[in-house]
């Protein structure tokens, strides 16, 4: 069986991290896509999981580090052998290398924001939680502005908010403007204290490029 | 990087491994049932008041 991990352009070489069950990294070109895996012998338990998940993600990560461009594959799809992986990759080769393009010299960064926990909250009347709450989506939405503006692209989270939660994105965010938007966030946790927003990263750009979702 | 959390940290690799990225074949192991068992109760624990303090508290640190 093979488990891939990630396509990789302009790859350094691999680096020393090992994949699942430790075993050894390899890579394939495929229609001049580079393809980075490693053989197992059968799936992992549903008990194994989440951690086999979190190495997957470690492995992408260290690409990251060791390619001009990473296009990550989702995991968990056990692939039979070389011969299916080889048409599976042949299929979307030429989409593979067009989102190359589109991720080359960024990374992903993630912002997620909660609103004000209900223990904090000092509102004398209904009327001052509301216009609370209205100023708190106008400063989300300011920063989240400020920050596709210095973005190569931007995927906003929309699925249902749970508890506080008041904003999650993912932005697509050349090398050189990082600090920037880690900068912009600093200032807004510090001019809200109220609100929670922590930036996560720099990811491989997951959540981008023509096949993600 | 600025400011981040360990358990945030966590939930957004969590989600993007699990929920973006390239599809080769579409046999996915994990259901989108399971996906969102692990995913969801991640962010709920996120949400969780004293998951927030604990960022707060990083944050000031």
């Amino acid at each position: 069986m093979i488990h891939v991990y990630a396509f990789a352009d302009g790859l350094r070489g691999l680096p020393e991290i090992r994949g699942l069950d430790g075993a050894p990294l390899e890579t394939v070109s495929i229609d001049d896509v580079c393809t980075v895996f490693s053989r197992r012998m059968h799936a992992g338990s549903a008990e194994a999981l989440r951690d086999e998940a979190l190495e997957h993600g470690a492995v992408v990560d260290a690409l990251l580090r060791t390619s001009e461009a990473v296009v990550p594959v989702r995991f968990g799809e056990p692939i039979a052998d070389t011969e299916a992986l080889r048409s599976s990759v042949h299929a979307r080769a030429k989409s593979i290398r067009r989102s190359f393009d589109q991720v080359r010299g960024c990374v992903e960064i993630g912002l997620r924001v909660w609103g004000e926990q209900e223990k904090h909250a000092h509102h004398a009347t209904g009327a001052d939680y509301l216009r609370a709450r209205a100023g708190q989506s106008r400063a989300v939405d300011e920063l989240h502005g400020a920050i596709e503006r210095r973005a190569r692209d931007v995927r906003l989270d929309n699925r249902p908010h749970l508890g506080t939660e008041l904003f999650a994105a993912a932005y697509l965010v050349p090398d050189a403007r990082v600090a920037e938007v880690g900068a912009l966030v600093d200032r807004f946790a510090d001019d809200h204290p109220s609100l929670t927003a922590v930036c996560t990263g720099p990811w491989a750009p997951f959540s981008f490029g023509e096949a993600s979702t | 990087m600025t400011v981040t959390a360990r358990d945030v940290t966590l939930v957004e690799l969590v989600d993007r491994v699990l929920n973006k990225g390239v599809v080769l074949t579409g046999d996915l192991v994990l259901g989108v049932a399971e996906v969102d068992l692990i995913y969801v109760g991640l962010r709920v624990l996120l949400a969780s008041a004293g998951t927030l303090d604990r960022i707060e508290q990083e944050n000031a640190a």
